[in-house]
């Protein structure tokens, strides 16, 4: 590795991330410091965010900018921005959630997890990229176990555990056989090296019938569809987001998510949205039954929590439908991903708002439907940010979900008469695919319809109370706006994601070395392709 | 005056909204301050709405042709200027009315804040939620009237639902959650197949359209695109389909019509009276906007099959109403039977059959408004909708009983009131649609007319049943009696002659006098239909020969006898086209679409 300085540079907002959680862990033991935990973890995601932007004008141009281990796109800079804004309403939306003594522990797990985010969007090595998933899981089980005294949080997180690591295992034997088939752990070579990368023999014209290949994509998908949460490794999902508190199952929906659906991004980039016909129709399966199943599940859910945990399952299906268009849905996937995990985030926001009594004296986020009864006539503010954020999740005007939906099947529709890597018998089922998605938003729209109902004509519900905490009020305030925000001004996050796609196609059109506009550009001296220098 | 007249629509669409928002914010408000906020509110945007109509013929009277529509606004709202490549998306805040639009506006904004007016003793909990809510809903509905951009009409198309679902749910009668939850997930999950609907016309507006890539919902760029014949046959007939599911669960059409007799039951009187004249018209105005012109070819195929699901829901719903005791629920089950009068003038092609479509919206609004509103004020003095238990009224209430006799009139269709107009409108468009468009029988004729004509009679029947046990006979009254709580007096209050009588007024006045409000309609109704004439022209004979041009002129302005016969006030010529060269066709088009068909 001859540039280390330039690897680091490129790693900054990471290593601000990873260095301050390290800090905070430190300060958690003392008693008095250990009250701050929470700002300054905000402080490190702030200055992450100044990294992460500086770091993104000064190789605006160099797309891509590649060094053994990394590769720097305007992708990366989409996620890191999208998970430090997110990850920021995810610290505060658990200020109160940790014991005194643990704080330190709880919010420096939340930093390392959002490290992991970006760098699974910035690898350039499956070992990496397996290395980086797993930064984003290990802490979440961690916090799962110290966000509750209580046996199903325990529970929750040796469930949880146990059926990641085996995802995990699955996903590193799906690369194992990636690594047989290529003969290296690059994923892409920079132009001019002249190494071998994965790409090479992903992207060929009839990778997917060298079984080995096969093989290893099916694996990986298997260990992302956990990830994920997708139908059939979704079965931990209800379980886990009631083990947990509130707040951190409302991060739950969106950091594995997130991290999930842009590894699925890298890896689909690299065979170039080549899907053939077996695992385009794998992938169409998949988002068909994952919406399916996820809201009829959800459907017969009493408790909140697990409604929106199927539910979460149900929004991964959307996105999948998204993926299954292939490189024409990625703007929509990322436009939604962001947009769920603010709504979501704010739905478990309200939950954790709303407090019932509960053993002890001591109260208890709201988690059945009943126990939200009439909340919205208690704590009209409250209500009207759940309602909110709800709607949104239902796909309804007036918030950004609307959108969410739309630019999803709209991709999917865009794709519909074939075209691309599609024949016109995918196009065909694009369609069919696009009338299951609204089928299952209007099933959706039952069981979201059954929360606004509790909430507004119900007469409230004995000894609610709502919590004093205001770090929490206001992210739930700011979640709902934001879920309003993205309704008004959907263009502007549309055209950010844009960006990003754009970075991610060009990058492998131009490392296919196919005459595209890109590489036109770089002919130009638009684009520096920089060689690795060693 | 002329930033006035160039938001006024946006100004009629927002008022109410601002004025909900204001009544949300200011939680001390009284009950007494908050009525006269709502419907101080709501006047206001009646008051712009008549000021809008009158810019509107202002407009229309110096330049006829310019444009189809008035008052237009436009304003970029998602993307359009994006070149990264990829297919952006354009949608635009763009409003506009025409002569379609216009009427259901005004009706809108009359009737809303009757409704209002005429909740101010039947609201008793919950006021400050329950004008806002009314006042959203307004602000939406005319939203709806008054996008020309696809995607916002479905936008407030959609919005329309929470208003509605709350104002059942918290205000309704005993089964209100189950009726608000039933409404709501029934027409949610026909307008979310609309929705792909929308979003595959944008798609094939991006492909084929002179916008390049950019997905793009401007309705004008739409009926470009379907007068060009981009859209196949196969693709008419899905997307007719898709914006069936939406309008026919709305409207409601047989067999889609289960959700109403419920939701009306359990709605507040306000509630049933905007559902009613209204909300139902939503769906009619949908077909009118977007069905007939766009997917002229699939209109045509699927006309017939639309015609017998009408006839069957006007016959179905004449006599389930006649068989119901509940009096609300007699006038929700006759909403199903007008509308199928509604659905068959309009697919029965004719300039006659649309004219009398349109005027059926506005005037099944008024009376079937009105009836609601007297069945709620009867409600609130005896608190029982049942004929069972009340009866000879006439005798105890003369001012409700003229006002209810009026109205059934108006209902039934007698001459002279408003009802008739339309009604023999639409009947004579559906027995006069079987006569040639071109050479070719048009979809519906005789055997339709007979079979709804039958349902006037039915009409007739049941209403006039109604009226005879609730006026008439002995005089009956429930055993808990007249309730005087809420002010009321035995007769009709003031307040609540000044809520019925302008809208019997109107009702006397479109069924003397409808001529004004037809010559704003027609212009616009010809182009529509012209869209749809069209395509049977270009399928059945040469158009560049005079007598295509004749017939067709003969087949859009055959029209009633005397009373109707005066020279079109539009230009006929101007929106039919030769063949050859469609003015908005792009270039690339005619290849592109040669191997669909």
């Amino acid at each position: 590795m001859s540039n280390p300085s330039l690897m680091l540079e490129l790693l900054a907002p990471e290593l601000i991330l990873v260095v301050g959680a390290s800090i905070i862990l430190l300060l958690g033991l003392s008693r008095t410091l250990g009250h701050v935990s929470m700002w300054l973890g905000l402080v490190y995601v702030a200055g992450a965010a100044f990294a992460a932007y500086r770091l993104a004008e000064q190789y605006a141009g160099a797309n891509p900018l590649i060094v053994p281990a990394l590769n720097h796109s305007p992708l990366v800079f989409y996620v890191r921005l999208v998970t430090l804004a997110v990850g920021a309403l995810i610290l505060l939306v658990n200020r109160h959630v940790p014991e005194d003594e643990e704080r330190g522990e709880f919010f420096a797990l939340i930093l390392f997890s959002l490290s992991g985010i970006s760098l699974v969007s910035i690898a350039n090595n499956l070992i990496l990229l397996f290395l980086a998933l797993e930064l984003v899981s290990v802490p979440t089980y961690i916090l799962i176990g110290l966000s509750r005294r209580d046996i199903r949080a325990q529970e929750a997180t040796g469930k949880y555990f146990f059926l990641g690591a085996f995802a995990a295992a699955m996903m590193l034997y799906g690369f194992s056989f990636l690594y047989g088939a290529a003969g290296t752990m690059t994923m892409y070579a920079a132009p001019l090296s002249g190494k071998a990368s994965i790409l090479e023999v992903l992207s060929a014209a009839d990778a997917l019938r060298d079984p080995l290949v096969l093989i290893g994509l099916l694996l990986t998908l298997g260990g992302l569809a956990f990830k994920i949460a997708a139908v059939p490794l979704h079965f931990y999902v209800a379980d886990v987001y009631q083990g947990a508190a509130s707040p951190v199952s409302g991060m739950l929906g969106f950091v594995p998510k997130f991290a999930g659906f842009v590894a699925l991004i890298q890896i689909f980039a690299l065979c170039n949205w080549q899907f053939g016909n077996a695992v385009f129709w794998l992938m169409w399966t998949l988002a068909a039954v994952t919406m399916t199943v996820g809201n009829t599940l959800a459907l017969m859910q009493h408790n909140v929590k697990r409604m929106l945990a199927y539910s979460s399952v149900a929004h991964s299906g959307y996105m999948l439908v998204a993926l299954t268009a292939g490189s024409v849905g990625l703007t929509a996937i990322l436009f939604y991903m962001t947009v769920y995990g603010v709504m979501n985030l704010g739905a478990f926001a309200a939950l954790s708002f709303f407090r019932k009594p509960g053993l002890d004296d001591q109260d208890e986020s709201a988690e059945m439907l009943d126990d939200l009864a009439g909340a919205a006539r208690r704590h009209p503010w409250a209500g009207l940010a759940l309602a909110i954020c709800v709607l949104g999740l239902m796909g309804f005007p007036l918030t950004g979900g609307l959108f969410g939906k739309f630019y999803i099947f709209s991709a999917a529709l865009s794709v519909s008469g074939g075209g691309g890597n599609l024949s016109a018998a995918h196009g065909t089922g694009m369609i069919v695919l696009v009338v299951v998605g609204v089928l299952n938003a209007a099933v959706g729209a039952a069981y979201y319809l059954r929360i606004l109902a509790t909430c507004y004509l119900r007469k409230p519900a004995a000894g609610m109370t709502s919590s004093e905490c205001r770090a929490l009020r206001w992210s739930l305030g700011l979640c709902a706006m934001l879920v309003l925000a993205a309704f008004l001004q959907p263009g502007f996050l549309f055209n950010v994601s844009q960006k990003a796609v754009s970075g991610v196609t060009q990058r492998t059109g131009l490392l296919l070395g196919k005459k595209t506009q890109a590489q036109e550009d770089a002919n130009q001296g638009k684009i520096s392709l920089r060689p690795s220098t060693d | 005056m002329s930033w006035l007249s160039d938001h006024i629509l946006s100004l009629v669409i927002f008022l109410p909204v601002v004025g909900a928002a204001i009544l949300f914010v200011f939680a001390s408000w009284d009950a007494v301050l908050v009525r006269r906020w709502a419907l101080g509110v709501s006047l206001l945007t009646l008051l712009l709405a008549v000021m809008a109509s009158v810019l509107f013929v202002q407009e229309r009277a110096q330049n006829t042709s310019k444009s189809d529509y008035c008052l237009v606004e436009k304003m970029n709202w998602v993307g359009g200027d994006d070149d990264t490549g990829a297919r952006a998306v354009k949608v635009q805040y763009k409003l506009g009315v025409d002569g379609i639009s216009l009427p259901l506006v005004v009706l809108t904004a009359f009737l809303t804040p009757l409704a209002i007016w005429g909740s101010f003793t039947g609201i008793q909990t919950r006021h400050r939620e329950y004008y806002a809510l009314m006042l959203l809903l307004l602000g939406a509905m005319l939203g709806v009237f008054c996008a020309r951009d696809l995607l916002l009409f479905y936008i407030f198309f959609e919005f329309t639902l929470i208003p509605l679902y709350f104002l059942i749910g918290i205000w309704g009668g005993s089964q209100r959650q189950k009726a608000a939850n039933m409404f709501f997930i029934y027409t949610l999950t026909g307008s979310l197949l609309t929705f792909a609907g929308v979003i595959y016309l944008g798609w094939k507006a991006s492909i084929c359209g002179a916008t390049g890539h950019v997905f793009t919902f401007d309705l004008d760029e739409l009926y470009g695109l379907a007068s060009a014949g981009a859209l196949s046959s196969t693709e008419q007939w899905w997307l007719f389909v898709a914006f069936f599911a939406g309008f026919a669960i709305k409207v409601p059409l047989f067999p889609f019509h289960t959700w109403l007799p419920l939701a009306h039951v359990e709605a507040p009187t306000a509630g049933s009276v905007i559902l009613a004249a209204i909300l139902l018209k939503l769906g009619t105005y949908g077909f009118l906007r977007l069905s007939l012109p766009m997917l002229p070819g699939a209109t045509i195929e699927l006309a017939p099959a639309i015609g017998m699901l009408a006839v069957i829901g006007i016959i179905y719903g004449a006599v389930a109403a006649w068989v119901q005791s509940d009096v609300k629920k007699l006038v929700a089950y006759s909403s199903v039977s007008h509308l199928g009068f509604c659905l068959l003038g309009m697919f029965c092609l004719k300039m006659a059959g649309l004219t009398g479509s349109l005027l059926y919206m506005i005037n099944h609004g008024l009376s079937t408004g009105a009836l609601f509103l007297i069945v709620g004020m009867i409600y609130e003095r005896y608190h029982t909708r049942e004929m069972s238990e009340i009866g000879g009224l006439a005798r105890k209430m003369p001012i409700m009983a003229f006002f209810l006799i009026v109205f059934t009139m108006s209902s039934i269709g007698l001459p002279g009131l408003n009802g008739f107009v339309s009604e023999f409108l639409v009947l004579l468009g559906t027995f006069i649609s079987a006569t040639e468009i071109n050479s070719k029988p048009g979809p519906l004729g005789i055997w339709y007319a007979v079979p709804a004509a039958s349902g006037i009679l039915l009409g007739a029947i049941y209403m006039l049943h109604m009226v005879r046990r609730v006026l008439f006979g002995p005089v009956k009254e429930p055993a808990h009696g007249f309730d005087g709580s809420a002010g009321l007096t035995q007769d009709l209050t003031k307040r609540e002659i000044g809520i019925l009588a302008p809208i019997a007024l109107c009702c006397l006045f479109l069924g003397v006098y409808p001529k004004p409000v037809m010559q704003v309609m027609e212009p616009d109704l010809a182009r529509g239909l012209n869209h749809v004439v069209w395509e049977t022209v270009a399928e059945a004979d040469d158009p560049e020969t005079t007598g295509g041009l004749d017939s067709r002129r003969a087949a859009i302005t055959d029209r009633p006898g005397e009373r109707l016969s005066r020279p079109p006030v539009y230009d006929l010529k101007e929106p039919i086209r030769p063949t050859g060269q469609p003015s908005r066709l792009p270039s690339h088009l005619a290849s592109a679409n040669g191997g669909d068909e």
